[in-house]
């Protein structure tokens, strides 16, 4: 009886340590999940982020042209001005969310002088990521290219 | 009871071979280099190039003539009289101011330099430190004696 | 002997215990393994939704090109409602299509997907159209020789779709199995649209061939900027209901073909006009800057917003709302924008575009 009772406990103790050690290693791959998880989302923030500043370089809204060719990372003055009282307007703003969604972007000189506009602004949370990315700022009346960039903050 | 002491012993070995292959999963987990951000990935790819392009197609305020212009004629006629000084330290300040105005404000180390002709290898500008790995991108400048190599290198 | 008895019982109650727990392990570890796959399979989808979203944003900005990319292994449906809600799905998984206009078949399966972009210009680049197709996905365009119309759309079509695009022109006697026994077969394609330029389509009269049968079928007919699409009610059907619709440039006549049905085609025309007219009130605002400068009106440069501008945007609205017969006057005003930009060029004036 007592050998029997002995046999029982220790099964009983090879079922307890199995079991710790299933918790443990589960506990420990669940937060790899996590912490994988996370990174993911990080990368979708990001990955949004260059889709928003790749599309408003070259949107036609805000882009350089002359004579229908357009000329790279370049944005014109006026039409910056002329969106951004647009995009002030409520149906405009909601109508742009598809190509903006949460974040704010900003055009900002640099030389000869510093200006800026802020040509949408829908922020959402504390998180966000940061692109800035190199413009010439065109200004079709004086016909000069000034230096300036875009600085788009996309909200996670 | 020899053969039954050998199959316990067969079952600990199993259990630390178990704990063996776990602990070597996590350790492959913890001692992997984390993936190249997206982000990162794209300003370090298009932002050296994009800076110095910009940067070389801005109107100056010397008479209108882009950087590209001035640096042409600081590596071979300094003829262009700008409002307040020679056709170097104008685009010596344009550069300086706009890089100052961008990956200084960011906080980027970098190194700004052009090879080609003694007048503009003056020009150069620098900020933080660069003994890291480096992102660099070269634009070539025609001038009648030779092409210059406009190089920006931005250092992590 | 009791001693026996309770000794055997001892050994029935330990096998007892050591099955159930051993079916309490294996019933977790099930468990487990079964929520890990259900949650990676939806992780997948939900990765390749995000690669195909930034590879389909990045195709649209990449006008002009086609190129052609890994199809995931679930395939692409892409469709719109009614309401206007145009959505790309893999597997289970959907996710809207934003402000991308993408015309395409309802579902694209096989080992890759062909993505064409190009601008859509009412002078001024308005929008990037997004056409996506696949090797299943065949294009026949039933032209007539004797018709200048039916021509001049054909050679549109031959010089601007890229060769990655299943197209093939055929005559009408190609496609109508009554007299020809070697009429056009379906070789295992899995949508397939006959394009009639300009040549009315008469199905009474038109014999597909059988192997049709079984195949997502439709039809498209293209006269002078009216568009008249065909859909089967069902697959073996042969009669085919016609809606009428309008076009506005070559980028919407591409679209017309591409698309799976009417209700895509119209939905991102009206999502393209709406473009057309925000982007057309920033050049009217940007024009009306440049009349106020002194300077350039002293060089004789106008920039009359109300007679150029006012009619295009005014229209572009009117059509972001539903399309209606006057879609088709959009390249005619957008013409006159044309000429007085090139006006401008003329006179070393800022232009308007």
């Amino acid at each position: 009886m007592r050998r029997a009772q002995i046999k029982m406990f220790e099964t009983l103790a090879v079922l307890v340590v199995f079991f710790f050690f299933l918790i443990f290693g589960a506990s420990f791959y669940f937060r790899l999940q996590e912490s994988s998880l996370e990174r993911e989302f990080d990368r979708n923030t990001q990955l949004r982020a260059v889709q928003i500043a790749q599309k408003s370089i070259t949107m036609p809204e805000l882009e350089c042209s002359f004579a229908g060719v357009q000329r790279e990372n370049c944005m014109d003055v006026l039409k910056v001005q002329a969106f951004a009282e647009l995009l002030a307007t409520e149906e405009a703003f909601i109508d742009y969310f598809p190509v903006f969604q949460y974040s704010t972007l900003t055009v900002r000189q640099v030389y000869p002088s510093q200006l800026e506009w802020v040509v949408y602004n829908r922020p959402r949370g504390e998180q966000s990521t940061l692109l800035q990315i190199p413009v010439l700022i065109y200004d079709p009346n004086t016909n000069r290219h000034q230096f300036g960039y875009l600085e788009v903050r996309v909200y996670a | 009871m020899p053969k039954q002491g050998q199959m316990e012993i067969l079952g600990l070995a199993v259990i630390v071979v178990l704990i063996l292959m776990g602990v070597l999963f996590a350790i492959q987990f913890v001692l992997k280099a984390p993936a190249a951000q997206i982000e990162q990935q794209y300003k370090e790819s298009q932002l050296a190039a994009g800076l110095l392009t910009t940067m070389l197609g801005t109107t100056s305020d010397c008479r209108g003539a882009s950087v590209t212009e001035l640096l042409q004629d600081c590596a071979v006629f300094k003829s262009l009289e700008c409002p307040h000084d020679d056709s170097c330290g104008e685009a010596g300040y344009a550069i300086n101011t706009m890089l100052s105005g961008t990956l200084q404000q960011w906080r980027r180390a970098y190194r700004f330099r052009i090879k080609g002709a003694y007048n503009a290898e003056q020009i150069a500008a620098s900020w933080g430190d660069c003994s890291g790995e480096i992102e660099s991108n070269t634009n070539p400048v025609p001038t009648t004696v030779g092409t210059l190599q406009v190089t920006l290198d931005l250092c992590r | 002997m009791a001693d026996r008895r309770v000794a055997q019982l001892e050994v029935q109650f330990n096998w007892v215990f050591i099955l159930i727990a051993g079916a309490v392990i294996i019933a977790f570890f099930f468990s487990v393994v079964q929520k890990q796959r259900s949650i990676s399979d939806q992780r997948l989808a939900f990765s390749i939704l995000n690669e195909m979203d930034a590879i389909t944003t990045g195709a649209a900005i990449s006008k002009g090109t086609a190129q052609r990319l890994d199809l995931p292994r679930q395939g692409l449906d892409i469709a719109c409602t009614d309401a206007c809600t145009c959505s790309i799905s893999v597997g289970a998984f959907t996710r809207d299509a934003g402000d991308k206009l993408i015309f395409a078949p309802s579902r694209l399966e096989g080992e890759d997907v062909v993505l064409w972009s190009i601008d859509w210009r009412m002078p001024f680049r308005a929008a990037n159209f997004l056409y996506a197709t696949n090797e299943r996905a065949k294009y026949f365009f039933v032209y007539d020789e004797d018709n200048a119309g039916s021509q001049q759309l054909r050679r549109l079509f031959e010089d601007r779709l890229p060769p990655l695009v299943g197209a093939e022109f055929v005559t009408p006697d190609d496609v109508d199995c009554a007299d020809n026994p070697d009429c056009v077969q379906n070789e295992n394609y899995a949508s397939v649209k006959f394009i009639f330029l300009d040549i009315p389509p008469d199905f009474g009269n038109l014999q597909l061939h059988e192997s049709f049968q079984e195949t997502d079928v439709s039809a498209l007919h293209v006269s002078q900027g009216v568009l008249t699409f065909y859909e089967r009610s069902s697959r073996r059907s042969t009669s085919f209901t016609p809606y009428r619709s309008y076009a506005a440039g070559d980028a919407t006549l591409f679209g017309a073909v591409f698309a799976a049905d009417p209700t895509m085609y119209e939905c991102n025309a009206r999502k393209a006009s709406q473009r057309l007219a925000y982007v057309s009130h920033v050049i009217e605002q940007r024009g009306e800057d440049l009349g106020a400068d002194v300077a350039l009106v002293e060089r004789g440069c106008v920039y009359a917003t109300g007679p150029l501008i006012g009619p295009l945007w005014t229209l572009a609205t009117e059509q972001s709302k539903t399309i209606t017969e006057s879609f088709q006057q959009l390249p005619t005003i957008a013409d006159q924008l044309a000429a007085n930009n090139e006006q401008l060029i003329r006179q070393s004036c800022p232009t308007w575009y």
